[in-house]
């Protein structure tokens, strides 16, 4: 086990085969706080879940927009890193972009058990988010 | 949500402390359009939109809709030339100077609101024009000068014609093209227009031509040409046109003080001083197919050009900050 997975023991246990024995105890797990994301059914895993999935899908949408304004003429690519993978292709920007991106939704998946994997995957989201709103607002606006 | 918001309130923030946005009226047949601060350059108008240079931006303003679009901001550049537009496409040429002094030419499509770079180079380049979706221009590499045309879809090049003494003037409608050429700075101005459809040339010497005659460039449409000549001991200016298929030549209007025709291959517009003595101009039309000339508008002095096309009719008035395009419908 990696040291990114000991930390995930305690809900684990709760899923394990010796916890679904019955004369084995329940895992005590707090109340939830009022307000908080449990006590409206939501469990934060579930939450990072849709936010990776939303961030994935702000990430395509930024892709094709970005290439849909560069095809306008209007647009430049600001990140050098994607200025180059453009300029090599949309094929090999699309593979550069789209797997990075994966590799990133995975990597905080993988670390889902920490609050930061949940407060890191909503501030990408938000700023993906901003970017792709601005960029259909202008691609509207035309 | 907070990401989303913070994006459409960043644009919106952008677009309300921009500067190039006109400020467009409605009349009762049309339009009243004016550039607060940075005034309206050299305006065009071809089928429903009208183009033109304010400051650093071309504009384009769909006469439909009212709506304008910011096509380009030359940024640093030392000089524009005015927009040339076609019912499907507006192009402009853009120098940057400095040690790598450049000339870039622009296209913007009205159907895809695509802008596309067509070419970069360190050649001197003059007098775009745009027909349908093919743009020309003029090309000069030392004493050699070539027409260039250019497909906006495909971006294939090709030169049409090279040698010394083309120009100043290119024209293009349709499937034709011509420029003006002599052989010497005294020889009379001859004209060459080329069908690309037919590639068939036909070359003739532009009537009317005496000495200390100043021509005012041509308009080529549907086959005809229209043209202005000025005399300049009497400062009497004559508006021809000049028919390309039967070579027939036809005097419009000859007075003085005339601003420049307007030329949509139907109709001629111009504007002359008004009759009563005021500070006024009238805008002025006749249709070739027949009929008298007939006023269109009465607009306050200060007319520097008129344009027509289709039903509408459009004349830029002042300069600077304080000049506008009134936009109209042409009078049945």
């Amino acid at each position: 086990m990696s040291g990114f997975e000991r930390g995930d023991d305690a809900p684990e246990a709760a899923s394990s085969p010796a916890a679904s024995l019955p004369d084995a105890p329940l895992p005590s797990t707090p109340p939830p706080r009022p307000g908080s994301l449990a006590r409206h059914g939501v469990s934060g895993e579930q939450l990072l879940f849709w936010l990776l999935l939303e961030l994935w899908v702000l990430n395509a949408a930024d892709l094709l927009l970005t290439r849909y304004s560069l095809w306008l003429g209007f647009a430049t690519e600001s990140n050098g890193v994607m200025a180059y993978f453009l300029h090599e292709g949309t094929l090999t920007a699309t593979v550069f972009k789209i797997g990075i991106v994966s590799v990133g939704v995975l990597a905080l998946w993988r670390l889902r058990r920490r609050p930061t994997a949940l407060v890191a995957a909503l501030a990408l989201t938000a700023i993906f988010a901003a970017v792709v709103a601005y960029q259909a607002v202008w691609v509207l606006s035309l | 949500m907070v990401g989303a918001i913070l994006g459409v309130a960043g644009f919106a923030f952008e677009q309300a402390h921009s500067d190039w946005r006109p400020l467009a009226t409605r009349t009762v047949l049309g339009w009243r359009v004016s550039q607060p601060i940075l005034g309206i350059n050299e305006p065009v108008m071809a089928g429903d939109h009208l183009a033109w240079q304010s400051g650093p931006y071309t504009i384009t303003m769909d006469l439909r809709s009212g709506r304008s679009r910011l096509i380009g901001n030359a940024g640093d550049a030392q000089s524009l030339t005015p927009p040339a537009v076609s019912p499907d496409a507006t192009l402009w040429l853009q120098y940057t100077p400095g040690a790598q002094e450049k000339t870039l030419i622009y296209a913007y499509d009205f159907s895809s609101h695509r802008r596309q770079l067509l070419l970069e180079t360190e050649a001197q380049l003059d007098m775009p024009v745009v027909a349908g979706d093919t743009v020309y221009w003029l090309r000069g590499q030392g004493s050699a000068t070539a027409v260039v045309g250019c497909d906006i879809v495909s971006g294939r090049r090709r030169v049409l014609a090279s040698g010394s003494g083309l120009g100043p003037f290119l024209l293009a409608d349709g499937a034709l093209v011509a420029w003006s050429h002599r052989g010497q700075p005294t020889a009379p101005l001859n004209l060459t227009v080329l069908d690309t459809g037919s590639g068939t040339t036909t070359d003739f010497a532009l009537p009317g031509q005496t000495p200390g005659a100043i021509f005012v460039p041509p308009t080529l449409a549907n086959g005809a040409l229209v043209w202005m000549r000025v005399d300049r001991q009497s400062t009497a200016a004559t508006i021809c046109t000049y028919d390309l298929r039967t070579l027939a030549a036809r005097q419009i209007v000859t007075a003085r003080a005339l601003v420049a025709p307007g030329f949509d291959g139907a109709t001629v517009v111009w504007a002359q001083p008004a009759q009563d003595g005021g500070t006024s101009e009238v805008v002025m039309g006749e249709r070739l197919a027949g009929g008298a000339p007939f006023p269109i508008a009465r607009v306050p002095d200060g007319v520097q050009s008129v344009m027509v096309s289709g039903e509408r009719v459009a004349w830029w008035v002042g300069r600077g900050s304080s000049s506008w395009v009134g936009v109209s419908r042409l009078p049945r």
